[in-house]
């Protein structure tokens, strides 16, 4: 009845192998990062909503995202200075939308970009700003 | 003689077993070498410029506004003991064009940017001529105002008030100085309610005025 029986050492070193392989190629290839976020983009856009968002207001209301989001009106009224203001911060090569409750202040957001976005929540709704490189 | 070990084939499983673990191992170090130097360092950069844009520290006036008279703190101590940069790691941060630290050779690196304004101060005098009732204009980011009366024996300002809001008062006459803190978001209009004839020069005001310029924080890392 020896016959037809595989060694057990060979059978553990066979399992050990796999084990071993399988554990060298998880590390080779590595775990798929998602690529959906560009960190630099973000923080462009991060940093652009902190510093509007801690800006006094032009007019009337706390901060001068505030003052955007509340109401038709003074999105009207600032929209011109706040599109200045984005453009004064952030560098050349960086495109930029705002969307509001009340409406979009920048660029149109092409489709397929890999953009940056920063939500600000403002008394009156939230505030979001999308960068992307043009 | 079921699942006996025979001594040849357990010598063989050994050495199959201890070959594929080396080659293992061997493979699986080259690539976390290759793959994990850009990404430390970006992720050492991305570390540093938020530790140096965010609110509350000594460097910053409020989150991303840098303090720019403080720059000069800036230097490889400072990196080396309360941003804790390895001391193997070379760091530059620039603002603007101007290279605040440089630890080390950089030679290429992973550069993170972040978008900042810079703060200064301008110390401003005013001497308002009080007698016509008009207001002094403090403009706004001011958070605090330093008032000098040193009226003359013949007259006397009673009321100080910055906007609706009396802020000092005294019947009998205020002289000496006095700081007064006013709202940092509106522009404040100082009016003085006096008595007699005051001279230019003796009402002082002293603030400090921020300006603030827009810069951009670039952190390099080569580790």
């Amino acid at each position: 009845m020896d016959r037809a029986q595989i060694p057990l050492p060979v059978l553990e070193a066979a399992i050990g192998v796999v084990l071993l392989t399988a554990l060298a190629l998880l590390l080779v290839t590595g775990v798929p990062s998602q690529n959906t976020a560009d960190p630099q983009l973000e923080a462009y856009a991060q940093d652009v909503a902190t510093l509007l968002g801690n800006e006094p207001p032009r007019h009337a209301n706390e901060t001068r995202l505030s003052e955007l989001a509340a109401s038709p009106g003074a999105f009207e009224r600032e929209q011109a200075a706040l599109q200045r203001r984005i453009e004064r911060l952030l560098t050349a090569n960086l495109f930029y939308q705002v969307q509001t409750p009340h409406g979009r202040i920048g660029h149109r957001l092409p489709q397929s970009v890999r953009t940056g976005s920063a939500t600000v929540p403002t008394a009156h709704g939230p505030v979001t700003i999308r960068v992307w490189y043009g | 003689m079921r699942a006996q070990t025979t001594l040849p084939v357990l010598g063989v499983a050994l050495v199959l077993i201890s070959a594929v673990s080396l080659i293992a191992v061997q493979a699986s170090s080259s690539s976390l070498e290759r793959a994990s130097e850009p990404a430390l360092d970006r992720a050492t950069a991305i570390a540093l410029s938020e530790r140096l844009v965010s609110n509350g520290t000594d460097l910053t006036v409020r989150a991303n506004v840098l303090n720019r008279s403080r720059f000069d703190r800036i230097d490889e101590r400072f990196l080396r003991e309360n941003l804790s940069v390895r001391n193997d790691t070379a760091v530059r941060i620039r603002v603007g064009n101007r290279t605040l630290v440089e630890s080390g050779a950089v030679a290429g690196g992973t550069s993170f940017e972040r978008i900042v304004l810079t703060r200064t101060t301008q110390r401003r005098e005013r001497y308002p001529t009080v007698d016509a009732g008009e207001a002094v204009t403090i403009p706004r980011r001011v958070t605090a105002v330093d008032i000098t009366l040193a009226p003359d024996p013949n007259a006397s300002v009673r009321t100080v008030l910055a906007g609706d809001r009396v802020v000092l008062r005294n019947e009998s006459g205020l002289a000496g100085q006095y700081r007064v803190r006013i709202s940092r978001f509106v522009t404040t209009p100082m009016t003085f309610d006096a008595i007699g004839t005051l001279d230019r020069g003796d009402v002082v005001l002293r603030y400090a005025a921020p300006v603030t310029r827009k810069a951009t924080l670039e952190v390099t890392v080569d580790g």
